[in-house]
Protein backbone atom coordinates (compact mmCIF):
# COMPACT_ATOMS: atom_id res chain seq x y z
CA UNK A 1 0.00 0.00 0.00
CA UNK A 2 1.33 3.39 -0.78
CA UNK A 3 0.34 4.45 2.39
CA UNK A 4 2.96 1.98 4.16
CA UNK A 5 5.48 2.21 1.55
CA UNK A 6 9.29 2.84 2.21
CA UNK A 7 8.95 6.23 -0.10
CA UNK A 8 6.21 7.54 1.87
CA UNK A 9 7.92 7.05 4.90
CA UNK A 10 10.67 8.90 4.44
CA UNK A 11 9.24 11.00 2.07
CA UNK A 12 7.42 12.12 5.96
CA UNK A 13 10.23 11.00 7.99
CA UNK A 14 12.16 14.14 5.75
CA UNK A 15 9.85 16.94 6.45
CA UNK A 16 7.90 16.31 9.75
CA UNK A 17 9.59 15.68 12.65
CA UNK A 18 6.86 13.06 14.22
CA UNK A 19 7.59 13.13 17.73
CA UNK A 20 5.36 13.65 20.85
CA UNK A 21 2.06 13.02 20.01
CA UNK A 22 1.60 13.95 23.87
CA UNK A 23 2.37 17.16 23.65
CA UNK A 24 0.84 17.60 20.33
CA UNK A 25 -2.42 16.45 22.01
CA UNK A 26 -1.99 18.59 25.18
CA UNK A 27 -1.88 21.98 22.44
CA UNK A 28 -4.97 20.58 21.14
CA UNK A 29 -6.49 20.36 23.95
CA UNK A 30 -5.29 23.78 25.35
CA UNK A 31 -6.21 25.42 22.34
CA UNK A 32 -9.89 24.19 23.12
CA UNK A 33 -9.59 25.51 26.62
CA UNK A 34 -8.26 28.61 25.80
CA UNK A 35 -11.17 29.25 23.71
CA UNK A 36 -14.04 29.85 25.77
CA UNK A 37 -11.32 32.26 27.92
CA UNK A 38 -10.47 34.24 24.74
CA UNK A 39 -14.05 35.10 23.74
CA UNK A 40 -14.97 35.75 26.50
CA UNK A 41 -12.53 38.17 27.19
CA UNK A 42 -12.65 39.74 23.93
CA UNK A 43 -16.53 40.35 23.84
CA UNK A 44 -15.71 42.71 27.27
CA UNK A 45 -17.51 45.92 26.37
CA UNK A 46 -17.40 49.03 28.43
CA UNK A 47 -20.94 50.00 29.81
CA UNK A 48 -21.64 53.70 30.59
CA UNK A 49 -23.73 55.08 32.83
CA UNK A 50 -26.41 57.63 32.44
CA UNK A 51 -27.37 60.99 34.75
CA UNK A 52 -23.82 61.32 35.44
CA UNK A 53 -23.91 65.30 35.72
CA UNK A 54 -26.81 65.33 37.85
CA UNK A 55 -26.15 67.11 41.64
CA UNK A 56 -28.23 64.60 44.15
CA UNK A 57 -30.18 66.72 46.23
CA UNK A 58 -31.87 65.22 49.23
CA UNK A 59 -35.02 66.71 50.46
CA UNK A 60 -35.22 66.85 54.27
CA UNK A 61 -37.73 68.14 56.59
CA UNK A 62 -37.11 71.67 58.50
CA UNK A 63 -39.68 70.66 61.44
CA UNK A 64 -38.40 66.92 62.13
CA UNK A 65 -34.82 66.54 60.34
CA UNK A 66 -35.58 63.55 58.60
CA UNK A 67 -35.98 62.48 54.97
CA UNK A 68 -39.57 63.78 53.38
CA UNK A 69 -41.51 63.70 50.34
CA UNK A 70 -42.77 66.88 48.29
CA UNK A 71 -44.22 66.80 45.09
CA UNK A 72 -43.35 69.05 42.83
CA UNK A 73 -42.45 70.34 39.33
CA UNK A 74 -38.76 71.05 38.23
CA UNK A 75 -37.48 73.16 35.68
CA UNK A 76 -34.20 74.69 34.32
CA UNK A 77 -34.01 77.77 34.55
CA UNK A 78 -35.99 79.59 31.18
CA UNK A 79 -36.59 76.19 29.93
CA UNK A 80 -40.66 75.50 29.44
CA UNK A 81 -40.05 71.58 29.61
CA UNK A 82 -38.95 69.98 32.80
CA UNK A 83 -36.78 67.97 34.96
CA UNK A 84 -39.66 66.53 36.78
CA UNK A 85 -43.35 66.58 36.25
CA UNK A 86 -45.69 67.00 39.19
CA UNK A 87 -44.10 63.57 41.07
CA UNK A 88 -43.64 63.00 44.89
CA UNK A 89 -39.95 63.11 45.15
CA UNK A 90 -37.81 62.83 48.16
CA UNK A 91 -34.51 63.00 45.87
CA UNK A 92 -34.16 65.19 43.05
CA UNK A 93 -31.21 64.83 40.06
CA UNK A 94 -30.30 67.59 39.10
CA UNK A 95 -28.66 68.04 35.59
CA UNK A 96 -25.67 70.68 35.79
CA UNK A 97 -25.09 72.77 32.63
CA UNK A 98 -21.89 72.94 30.53
CA UNK A 99 -21.23 75.94 29.21
CA UNK A 100 -22.00 78.46 31.21
CA UNK A 101 -19.54 80.78 32.53
CA UNK A 102 -19.60 81.21 35.50
CA UNK A 103 -20.49 78.18 35.85
CA UNK A 104 -23.85 78.46 37.99
CA UNK A 105 -26.85 76.23 37.48
CA UNK A 106 -30.61 77.74 38.17
CA UNK A 107 -33.89 75.60 38.81
CA UNK A 108 -37.35 76.28 39.27
CA UNK A 109 -39.10 73.97 42.02
CA UNK A 110 -42.55 74.66 41.96
CA UNK A 111 -45.43 72.96 44.14
CA UNK A 112 -49.21 73.73 44.34
CA UNK A 113 -49.06 76.97 45.82
CA UNK A 114 -45.14 78.48 45.96
CA UNK A 115 -42.27 78.22 43.88
CA UNK A 116 -38.31 78.70 44.54
CA UNK A 117 -35.12 79.45 42.64
CA UNK A 118 -32.27 77.20 43.79
CA UNK A 119 -28.74 77.85 41.90
CA UNK A 120 -25.71 75.65 41.99
CA UNK A 121 -22.12 77.44 41.85
CA UNK A 122 -19.69 75.11 40.84
CA UNK A 123 -16.29 74.11 39.03
CA UNK A 124 -16.32 71.76 36.20
CA UNK A 125 -13.17 69.30 34.94
CA UNK A 126 -12.84 67.39 31.91
CA UNK A 127 -12.09 63.68 33.17
CA UNK A 128 -11.56 60.84 30.98
CA UNK A 129 -13.72 57.73 32.01
CA UNK A 130 -12.82 54.67 29.68
CA UNK A 131 -12.45 53.79 25.99
CA UNK A 132 -15.95 53.19 25.27
CA UNK A 133 -17.61 55.83 27.10
CA UNK A 134 -14.70 58.32 26.50
CA UNK A 135 -15.15 61.75 28.45
CA UNK A 136 -17.18 63.39 31.11
CA UNK A 137 -17.31 66.48 33.55
CA UNK A 138 -16.63 66.38 36.79
CA UNK A 139 -18.42 68.88 39.14
CA UNK A 140 -17.17 70.37 42.52
CA UNK A 141 -20.15 72.54 44.00
CA UNK A 142 -18.74 76.16 45.98
CA UNK A 143 -22.11 76.78 46.72
CA UNK A 144 -25.81 76.80 46.50
CA UNK A 145 -27.90 79.68 46.83
CA UNK A 146 -32.30 79.15 47.29
CA UNK A 147 -35.19 81.48 47.79
CA UNK A 148 -36.94 80.89 50.84
CA UNK A 149 -40.82 80.44 49.99
CA UNK A 150 -40.96 76.55 50.81
CA UNK A 151 -36.76 76.46 51.19
CA UNK A 152 -35.49 76.95 54.70
CA UNK A 153 -32.13 76.34 54.47
CA UNK A 154 -29.04 74.12 52.52
CA UNK A 155 -26.20 72.58 53.40
CA UNK A 156 -23.64 70.60 51.31
CA UNK A 157 -23.18 67.66 52.40
CA UNK A 158 -20.65 66.38 49.32
CA UNK A 159 -19.33 68.83 47.08
CA UNK A 160 -18.02 66.47 44.46
CA UNK A 161 -20.14 65.24 41.49
CA UNK A 162 -18.25 62.49 39.96
CA UNK A 163 -18.79 60.08 37.27
CA UNK A 164 -19.73 56.34 38.77
CA UNK A 165 -20.41 57.88 42.10
CA UNK A 166 -24.25 57.62 43.94
CA UNK A 167 -24.01 60.19 46.76
CA UNK A 168 -26.34 63.10 48.45
CA UNK A 169 -24.43 66.11 47.59
CA UNK A 170 -27.11 69.09 48.87
CA UNK A 171 -29.66 68.56 51.77
CA UNK A 172 -32.35 70.90 51.21
CA UNK A 173 -34.45 71.42 54.23
CA UNK A 174 -38.19 72.51 53.26
CA UNK A 175 -40.79 73.96 55.98
CA UNK B 1 -26.40 38.04 4.21
CA UNK B 2 -26.32 37.86 7.50
CA UNK B 3 -23.49 39.43 9.07
CA UNK B 4 -21.14 35.90 10.66
CA UNK B 5 -20.97 35.85 14.38
CA UNK B 6 -17.47 37.20 16.28
CA UNK B 7 -17.86 33.53 18.09
CA UNK B 8 -17.75 31.68 15.27
CA UNK B 9 -15.37 33.57 13.22
CA UNK B 10 -13.18 32.85 15.90
CA UNK B 11 -13.77 29.32 16.49
CA UNK B 12 -13.39 28.47 12.92
CA UNK B 13 -9.90 30.51 12.73
CA UNK B 14 -8.74 28.54 15.83
CA UNK B 15 -9.70 25.09 14.38
CA UNK B 16 -7.60 25.72 11.57
CA UNK B 17 -4.96 26.74 13.19
CA UNK B 18 -5.09 24.01 15.38
CA UNK B 19 -5.13 21.87 12.19
CA UNK B 20 -1.89 21.35 11.33
CA UNK B 21 -1.33 19.40 14.47
CA UNK B 22 -3.47 16.26 14.00
CA UNK B 23 -1.46 14.93 11.25
CA UNK B 24 2.03 14.26 13.50
CA UNK B 25 0.03 12.95 16.44
CA UNK B 26 0.80 9.52 17.06
CA UNK B 27 3.94 9.86 15.11
CA UNK B 28 7.78 8.86 16.45
CA UNK B 29 10.66 11.07 16.65
CA UNK B 30 13.35 10.64 13.65
CA UNK B 31 16.04 13.19 16.18
CA UNK B 32 19.40 11.83 14.98
CA UNK B 33 21.26 10.99 18.20
CA UNK B 34 24.52 12.93 18.81
CA UNK B 35 23.32 15.89 16.93
CA UNK B 36 21.22 18.61 18.64
CA UNK B 37 21.11 22.44 17.46
CA UNK B 38 20.95 25.47 19.62
CA UNK B 39 19.57 28.26 17.40
CA UNK B 40 17.82 31.54 17.04
CA UNK B 41 14.09 31.53 15.77
CA UNK B 42 12.30 34.25 14.69
CA UNK B 43 8.80 33.97 14.51
CA UNK B 44 5.34 35.92 13.94
CA UNK B 45 2.42 36.13 16.60
CA UNK B 46 -1.32 35.60 14.94
CA UNK B 47 -3.14 37.14 17.80
CA UNK B 48 -3.42 40.59 16.33
CA UNK B 49 -4.97 39.14 13.35
CA UNK B 50 -7.38 36.74 15.43
CA UNK B 51 -8.20 40.01 17.46
CA UNK B 52 -8.85 41.97 14.51
CA UNK B 53 -11.52 39.60 13.16
CA UNK B 54 -13.78 40.38 16.37
CA UNK B 55 -12.40 43.59 17.05
CA UNK B 56 -12.03 45.79 13.67
CA UNK B 57 -11.04 48.86 15.59
CA UNK B 58 -7.00 47.09 16.59
CA UNK B 59 -4.79 46.49 13.77
CA UNK B 60 -1.42 45.18 14.73
CA UNK B 61 1.74 43.12 13.94
CA UNK B 62 3.93 41.49 16.59
CA UNK B 63 7.02 39.41 15.61
CA UNK B 64 9.40 37.91 17.63
CA UNK B 65 12.76 36.61 18.32
CA UNK B 66 14.46 33.40 20.53
CA UNK B 67 17.56 32.64 21.46
CA UNK B 68 18.85 29.64 23.31
CA UNK B 69 20.84 30.32 26.09
CA UNK B 70 21.21 27.07 27.70
CA UNK B 71 18.51 23.83 26.78
CA UNK B 72 16.17 24.88 28.67
CA UNK B 73 16.53 28.81 28.83
CA UNK B 74 15.52 30.93 26.15
CA UNK B 75 16.04 34.90 25.89
CA UNK B 76 12.79 36.40 24.13
CA UNK B 77 12.58 39.58 22.51
CA UNK B 78 8.87 40.57 21.22
CA UNK B 79 8.65 43.69 19.06
CA UNK B 80 5.41 45.26 17.83
CA UNK B 81 3.26 47.79 16.53
CA UNK B 82 -1.18 48.54 17.16
CA UNK B 83 -3.04 50.79 15.29
CA UNK B 84 -6.18 52.01 16.99
CA UNK B 85 -9.17 53.67 15.29
CA UNK B 86 -12.27 53.60 17.35
CA UNK B 87 -15.42 55.64 17.57
CA UNK B 88 -18.26 54.96 20.16
CA UNK B 89 -21.90 56.20 19.40
CA UNK B 90 -23.73 55.08 22.65
CA UNK B 91 -27.03 56.44 24.48
CA UNK B 92 -27.81 54.88 27.29
CA UNK B 93 -31.52 55.47 28.80
CA UNK B 94 -32.33 54.98 31.90
CA UNK B 95 -36.25 56.11 31.44
CA UNK B 96 -38.03 58.83 28.63
CA UNK B 97 -36.55 61.27 30.15
CA UNK B 98 -33.27 61.15 30.88
CA UNK B 99 -31.20 59.98 28.17
CA UNK B 100 -27.07 60.16 27.99
CA UNK B 101 -25.18 60.00 24.85
CA UNK B 102 -21.60 59.43 24.56
CA UNK B 103 -19.70 60.21 21.55
CA UNK B 104 -16.51 59.63 21.25
CA UNK B 105 -13.39 59.18 18.45
CA UNK B 106 -10.22 58.01 19.61
CA UNK B 107 -6.78 57.10 17.68
CA UNK B 108 -3.56 55.97 18.86
CA UNK B 109 -0.30 54.62 17.28
CA UNK B 110 2.11 52.99 19.26
CA UNK B 111 5.17 50.61 19.39
CA UNK B 112 6.13 47.93 21.81
CA UNK B 113 8.62 45.63 23.03
CA UNK B 114 8.22 42.81 24.99
CA UNK B 115 11.92 40.94 26.41
CA UNK B 116 12.03 38.07 29.23
CA UNK B 117 13.06 34.80 29.32
CA UNK B 118 11.42 31.54 28.87
CA UNK B 119 12.29 28.04 30.89
CA UNK B 120 11.57 24.72 29.17
CA UNK B 121 10.33 22.21 31.84
CA UNK B 122 9.59 19.63 29.15
CA UNK B 123 11.65 16.49 29.54
CA UNK B 124 10.59 14.07 26.74
CA UNK B 125 12.55 10.68 28.59
CA UNK B 126 11.96 8.75 25.75
CA UNK B 127 13.14 10.96 23.02
CA UNK B 128 16.04 13.13 24.37
CA UNK B 129 16.89 15.17 20.97
CA UNK B 130 13.12 16.28 21.15
CA UNK B 131 13.00 20.35 20.87
CA UNK B 132 9.34 21.05 22.09
CA UNK B 133 8.37 23.43 24.67
CA UNK B 134 6.29 23.20 27.78
CA UNK B 135 7.31 25.88 30.13
CA UNK B 136 7.36 29.49 32.06
CA UNK B 137 8.41 32.74 31.59
CA UNK B 138 8.43 36.44 32.21
CA UNK B 139 8.46 39.24 30.45
CA UNK B 140 9.17 43.33 30.81
CA UNK B 141 6.81 45.09 28.56
CA UNK B 142 7.26 48.58 27.49
CA UNK B 143 5.16 50.53 24.90
CA UNK B 144 5.08 53.92 23.63
CA UNK B 145 2.04 55.33 21.87
CA UNK B 146 0.55 58.78 20.32
CA UNK B 147 -3.05 59.13 20.70
CA UNK B 148 -5.75 61.43 20.00
CA UNK B 149 -9.53 61.82 20.19
CA UNK B 150 -9.99 64.36 17.13
CA UNK B 151 -13.67 64.35 18.39
CA UNK B 152 -16.13 63.73 20.91
CA UNK B 153 -19.34 64.94 22.44
CA UNK B 154 -20.47 64.86 26.61
CA UNK B 155 -24.44 64.17 26.59
CA UNK B 156 -26.20 66.06 29.07
CA UNK B 157 -29.66 64.79 28.43
CA UNK B 158 -31.75 68.33 29.79
CA UNK B 159 -29.29 71.31 28.57
CA UNK B 160 -27.11 71.42 25.59
CA UNK B 161 -23.98 68.85 25.50
CA UNK B 162 -20.75 69.64 24.96
CA UNK B 163 -18.57 69.59 22.18
CA UNK B 164 -14.68 69.12 22.04
CA UNK B 165 -11.63 67.59 20.66
CA UNK B 166 -8.80 67.24 21.81
CA UNK B 167 -4.95 67.32 20.61
CA UNK B 168 -2.19 64.56 20.66
CA UNK B 169 -0.84 63.50 23.81
CA UNK B 170 1.99 60.65 24.62
CA UNK B 171 1.72 57.93 26.78
CA UNK B 172 4.52 55.51 28.10
CA UNK B 173 3.61 52.48 29.58
CA UNK B 174 5.56 49.61 31.55
CA UNK B 175 4.25 46.36 32.67
CA UNK B 176 5.50 42.82 33.57
CA UNK B 177 4.11 39.49 32.64
CA UNK B 178 3.90 36.24 33.83
CA UNK B 179 3.75 33.30 30.47
CA UNK B 180 3.00 30.13 30.52
CA UNK B 181 3.57 28.69 27.00
CA UNK B 182 3.18 25.26 24.74
CA UNK B 183 5.40 24.89 21.64
CA UNK B 184 5.97 21.95 19.09
CA UNK B 185 7.66 21.14 15.95
CA UNK B 186 5.41 21.11 13.48
CA UNK B 187 7.86 20.37 10.36
CA UNK B 188 11.95 20.71 10.66
CA UNK B 189 12.59 23.79 12.28
CA UNK B 190 9.19 24.88 12.17
CA UNK B 191 7.20 25.51 15.23
CA UNK B 192 3.64 26.61 16.38
CA UNK B 193 2.61 27.35 19.58
CA UNK B 194 0.68 29.18 21.62
CA UNK B 195 1.04 30.99 25.12
CA UNK B 196 -1.24 32.56 27.79
CA UNK B 197 -0.29 36.04 29.88
CA UNK B 198 -0.82 37.01 32.91
CA UNK B 199 0.15 40.85 32.35
CA UNK B 200 0.58 43.27 35.55
CA UNK B 201 0.23 47.08 34.76
CA UNK B 202 2.87 49.04 36.65
CA UNK B 203 2.81 52.25 34.94
CA UNK B 204 1.42 54.29 32.30
CA UNK B 205 1.70 57.78 32.23
CA UNK B 206 0.46 60.22 29.91
CA UNK B 207 0.41 64.21 28.83
CA UNK B 208 -3.11 64.96 28.88
CA UNK B 209 -6.42 63.79 30.08
CA UNK B 210 -7.09 61.24 27.95
CA UNK B 211 -6.11 57.45 28.93
CA UNK B 212 -5.24 55.11 26.25
CA UNK B 213 -7.95 52.76 25.27
CA UNK B 214 -5.42 50.27 24.10
CA UNK B 215 -2.18 49.55 25.35
CA UNK B 216 0.29 48.05 22.34
CA UNK B 217 1.35 44.73 23.75
CA UNK B 218 -0.77 44.94 26.65
CA UNK B 219 -4.22 45.28 25.47
CA UNK B 220 -7.10 46.91 26.46
CA UNK B 221 -6.45 49.60 28.80
CA UNK B 222 -9.41 48.12 31.19
CA UNK B 223 -7.49 47.70 34.46
CA UNK B 224 -4.16 46.55 36.07
CA UNK B 225 -4.50 43.35 35.71
CA UNK B 226 -5.38 41.66 32.43
CA UNK B 227 -5.11 38.01 30.72
CA UNK B 228 -2.78 38.26 27.40
CA UNK B 229 -2.84 35.40 24.39
CA UNK B 230 -0.30 34.56 21.78
CA UNK B 231 -0.59 31.95 18.51
CA UNK B 232 2.97 32.17 17.24
CA UNK B 233 4.74 30.63 14.06
CA UNK B 234 8.67 30.38 14.01
CA UNK B 235 11.36 29.09 12.18
CA UNK B 236 14.29 28.54 13.89
CA UNK B 237 17.90 28.98 12.23
CA UNK B 238 20.41 26.42 13.43
CA UNK B 239 23.31 27.93 13.63
CA UNK B 240 25.61 25.63 15.71
CA UNK B 241 25.70 22.08 16.87
CA UNK B 242 26.30 20.16 19.87
CA UNK B 243 28.05 16.18 19.86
Amino acid sequence: MIANSPQNCNFRHKFFIMHHHRLLRFCGIGLMVLLPLMIGGCNESGICLSNQHAVQVSLISAHTGKDTTLTTSVFGAGRSDSVYASQALSKLFLPLEFDHDPDTTFFVIKTKTTADTLAFLYRKELDFISGECGYVFSFTIDGVAHTTNKIDYSTIVYPTVKYGEDLTNVQVYIY
Amino acid sequence: MAKTSPMFRFIFINLVLALPLVPTMGQQSDSIPGRRAQSIAVGIDLAPFIIRTYDDSRTGLCVSGRYGLRDKIFGVAELGYENVDFSNNQTVTKNETDLTAYQYAHTSNGSFLRAGLDFNFFKPYDEPYNKDFVGVGFRYGYAYQEQQSPAFIIGNGYWNDYSGGGGSSSVNSHWIEVVFALRTELFRNFYAGWSMRGKMLVHSGHTGVMEPYAIPGYGKNNGNLTVGFTYSLEYQIPFGKRQ
